[in-house]
């Protein structure tokens, strides 16, 4: 990667800790609050990652120290962040088996900590400089890359499973989709990590190391930023995502519910004023509002036609008011309309006239 | 959304009412406490085509609102918001008493409601327009919040993930 783009990423993930860091500092989180905490700390292992990726300063690191330390200390610190990201999520979402993957994480963390410096000192820092390729270039590389790589692996795995196990117990729909999102970016996480795996084992046998597999590693590493982005927004911006894709869903319907509307207002005038139609755009930004708008245009329709169907004066006084064409199509009209009776319930009268606006369109018996 | 007029933005800023807390009864109540008047409210047979009517009292800060009775209750709380704006609008209306109200009540005497601007006569078309303005944006607001409201009742289900999300900033 280009160390411009590198320390560009580090400027950001330091952003992130220091802003998460002072809340977990003035909180003084760690006495009260383990969830804002650990997040709070993983924000900072995740800045150091990221920090000792920035090559021209890990060869500086290397340079000055030993060879390769740069990379134990980045490998080290991503464990830790991972550790610590699940184990908030574990604690964030208290099921029985969330519960008891808990008690396994610190020693696995340990266990990784421990192989990834055994590897370290027995065959990585003997190794020459890394050159950051997409397949190892010695097996002690391939090895200490498999550790982390794996333990990447489970603990994403273990974030998924923790949000899907908890995800049928959440009532309130903004933090249903934004545990979807969580969820999301483990898996997200946990693919991009085995397609690193993939490359990895590309040292034992090349073909592994294709470049359509680091294509695809680069793809999911970009999506699962983005979802990790979509995972932290304020539930607002969730709010009016939603409120859109609701729009989007209900379009159709409120096309069907036009369809009556003009047909109802080419039988008997509007109420005061005249249905101003929204574009596709401005139907998606408040749709349940349009959508609201039709059904009182509908009933309002509805009404006046039987008011004027049951008008007893005399038949030349109603054919002023329709030619025969329109008194037979208000008659028809009057007919589909009178057979819908749920009144009550909103959802199910936007359905029932949606139906019987398909049923007049001829597209459904 | 329905074009409203400043005049129709300007009347309900001047309501200050939170829509939060709306339902039609809650409205009302509001609307009597700002303006003075007591609001009374009547299902109505009304006569056919007509589907509300507002006239006030000629002795006290009263104000009667008639709305259909045989129609859905979204219709009718539709024109009740209707007549409501002509009320907040300014318009002009007749004027009657509460005994004419309870002898037509009990008498079958018929109101004088084809006095009135019908909602449909095309001289009161400005009128009509100006209420309909401001009921839709009434309806416009209410769905807003409500729309909020049933997408934030509480931040979870879970208490610890509630402050959890609380503790990192995101709600």
């Amino acid at each position: 990667m280009n160390p411009a783009i590198e320390i560009s990423l580090s400027i950001l993930a330091w952003l992130v800790a220091l802003n998460r860091g002072r809340k977990a500092l003035l909180n003084q989180a760690w006495k009260t609050d383990p969830i804002t905490f650990r997040v709070g700390a993983a924000s900072l292992f995740f800045a150091l990652t990221m920090t000792f990726l920035i090559t021209p300063l890990g060869d500086g690191i290397d340079s000055l120290t030993i060879t390769n330390l740069s990379r134990l200390l980045a490998y080290s610190s991503v464990s830790i962040t991972l550790y610590l990201i699940t184990s908030s999520s574990l604690i964030s979402f208290p099921t029985a088996q969330n519960v008891r993957y808990q008690k396994y994480l610190k020693p696995y963390l340990i266990m990784t900590l421990g192989l990834l410096l055994v590897s370290y000192i027995s065959s990585v820092s003997h190794t020459p400089e890394w050159r950051e390729l997409s397949t190892p270039d010695s097996v002690a590389e391939m090895v200490f890359k498999l550790v982390m790589f794996t333990h990447a692996i489970i603990l994403c795995t273990i974030i998924a499973a923790a949000c899907y196990h908890y995800i049928n117990l959440e009532r309130v729909i903004v933090t249903k989709y934004r545990i979807a999102t969580i969820s999301l970016t483990a898996m997200g996480g946990a693919t991009f990590f085995f397609t690193k795996i993939v490359l990895t084992l590309g040292y034992i046998w090349h073909p592994l190391g294709a470049e359509w597999i680091l294509t695809l590693s680069h793809l999911l590493m970009v999506t699962t930023a983005i979802l990790w982005g979509g995972s932290f927004i304020h539930s607002n911006l969730y709010v009016r995502a939603l409120a859109l894709l609701r729009g989007i869903r209900s379009w159709p319907t409120y096309q069907d519910l036009i369809y009556l509307v003009e047909r109802l207002e080419r039988l008997c005038p509007p109420i005061g004023i005249v249905l101003n139609k929204p574009t596709f755009w401005q139907f998606v930004r408040n749709s349940d509002y349009h959508l609201y708008r039709a059904i009182v245009h509908i009933l309002d329709g509805k009404t006046l036609i039987a008011d004027f169907l049951a008008d007893t004066s005399p038949i030349d006084k109603l054919q002023a008011r329709w030619d025969k064409h329109g008194y037979l199509e208000a008659l028809h009209m009057n007919a589909s309309l009178q057979e819908i009776k749920s009144d009550d319930d909103y959802l199910e009268m936007l359905s029932e006239y949606r139906l019987a606006s398909r049923k007049l369109m001829g597209l459904t018996n | 959304m329905v074009e409203p007029s400043l005049q129709t933005r300007k009347i309900l800023d001047e309501l200050n009412y939170d829509f939060r807390a709306f339902t039609i009864d809650h409205f009302i109540q509001w609307i009597e406490t700002v303006k003075g008047h007591k609001l009374l409210f009547f299902p109505w047979k009304m006569p056919p085509g007509m589907f509300g009517a507002w006239m006030s009292d000629g002795d006290e800060p009263r104000e009667y609102f008639f709305y259909r009775n045989d129609v859905p209750r979204l219709l009718q709380i539709h024109i009740q918001l209707h007549e409501l704006s002509h009320f907040l609008c300014g318009h002009p209306t007749k004027s009657i008493t509460r005994k004419l109200i309870q002898e037509s009540h009990n008498c079958g005497i018929a109101l004088p409601f084809d006095e009135l601007a019908k909602l449909r006569s095309p001289e009161s078309s400005i009128y009509e327009h100006e209420a309909e303005s401001l009921a839709s944006l009434i309806q416009d607001q209410v769905i807003r919040y409500s729309q909020i409201e049933q997408l934030t009742q509480g931040i979870s289900s879970d208490e610890k993930v509630a402050d959890s999300l609380k503790h990192l900033g995101l709600i």
